[in-house]
């Protein structure tokens, strides 16, 4: 999986390629780790995302729970697969999602 | 799928790979970590070991879209190189073993020489080590890392999670085919060419259950097999119990070194002063030297 990180001011781009799963989730938690200290607005962007399992979905859930403390996340450009994913999974409706 | 209750970003950030005293000297020596391949592993049959949780889960299973099972004869595959997602060439996997215990008497019980322990580990930065891995930005290299499941029944909910999370996709796909009243097996094909993959990726993270008490953690690199090496990845061999085996080194930082812990060992002042004078030596600043705080009992 690549995670490239674009920081401005509070605000934090991390735009993810690859597969999230139970391999590559402690790739993206060490990233969220790192950076995630004081940032008030953070976008996923997922344009590149192949694929994403159940423990990438996890660490979202964990992300989404620190921000809605600090600030605000949001999705964006989920391709069909990661989108048929947050559907079965009722994910869509906890995200904020933006095409 | 349970998603509550797991702060996943509350891991530990330290890794510990136990050595002997010629490996620790040569990970300070040369700034290197060594990968394995993981065909040429100690124990041969871990790479197949998924076959277990696999043939327990798919006996367990109830999907909707039962053709997914059927497949299961490819699923059990145990060839050593992959391709890779763009299928623009074969792939091989190099496993690198760490434990998240600091210090681990069933760790040390694997260094010992006639009566005594003789045995280090290196305790490094997890975060860096993956942000730096992360950052390698080499076509079709795959990098991944965690700790390896050993409890039966966590290897076979992990697969039954990746099981039922395409069975529910493919119905959804299915149903939105059959509406736009199309013929076609790609979803069926998307279904499946996750499950090997993911399937692919569990293996090298899955372990017998007798195992458990090394608390492994692994990183692992999904290397092209024409891949040539670059300054920072050096593939090479060396002889392993009388086998050549291939291997690469992965170049390191000194600042991701944050300690090197002595076994319980008859002379580990000693020991400790040595792992002093030879990281003093070499340019070493930042790392602590420790001993390990198990009493053993002769």
């Amino acid at each position: 999986m690549t995670i490239d990180i674009k920081a401005d001011g509070t605000d934090l781009t991390m735009t993810l390629g690859g597969r999230l799963d139970t391999t590559t989730a402690p790739q993206l938690e060490a990233a969220i780790r790192t950076n995630i200290a004081g940032v008030e607005k953070l976008v996923f962007d997922f344009e590149d995302l192949d694929y994403i399992s159940s423990a990438g979905l996890r660490v979202l859930l964990s992300v989404q729970k620190i921000m809605n403390k600090q600030g605000e996340m949001i999705v964006r450009h989920p391709n069909e697969s990661v989108s048929d994913v947050f559907e079965v999974t009722g994910f869509s409706d906890i995200l904020t999602i933006e095409e | 799928m349970d998603v509550s209750g797991l702060n996943v970003l509350n891991r530990k950030l330290e890794v510990y790979h136990y050595t002997s005293p010629e490996g620790l000297m040569s990970i300070l020596d040369e700034m290197t970590l060594r990968f394995s391949d993981c065909q040429f592993f100690n124990d041969t049959s871990e790479y197949t070991f998924i076959n277990t949780p696999l043939e327990h889960a798919l006996k367990r299973v109830k999907l909707k879209n039962p053709d997914l099972v059927y497949e299961t004869d490819s699923w059990l595959d145990d060839q050593y190189e992959y391709p890779t997602a763009d299928n623009k060439g074969m792939a091989r996997y190099y496993v690198f073993c760490m434990s998240l215990d600091p210090d681990s008497l069933h760790m040390w019980n694997y260094y010992v020489k006639g009566k005594s322990y003789q045995g280090y580990n290196i305790g490094l930065s997890s975060d860096q080590i993956t942000d730096y891995l992360g950052k390698l930005k080499i076509d079709n290299l795959d990098f991944m890392c965690g700790p390896v499941h050993y409890e039966p029944e966590e290897q076979i909910s992990l697969i039954l999670d990746l099981l039922e999370q395409e069975d529910a996709i493919l119905s959804l796909r299915r149903k939105r085919i059959r509406e736009k009243g199309i013929e076609s097996d790609e979803p069926f094909r998307r279904a499946k060419d996750n499950i090997d993959e993911e399937l692919e990726r569990f293996r090298l993270f899955f372990k017998d259950r007798a195992f458990r008490d090394e608390h492994e953690f692994r990183f692992v690199l999904k290397v092209p097999v024409d891949f040539e090496g670059n300054d920072l990845l050096i593939r090479g061999t060396s002889v392993k119990n009388g086998v050549i085996a291939p291997h690469i080194d992965l170049k390191i930082k000194s600042e991701f070194i944050r300690s090197v812990t002595v076994s319980p060992m008859m002379d580990a002042d000693l020991a400790k002063t040595g792992v002093e004078l030879f990281a003093e030596r070499k340019g070493y600043r930042s790392f602590e030297i420790k001993k390990s705080k198990i009493p053993i009992r002769y």
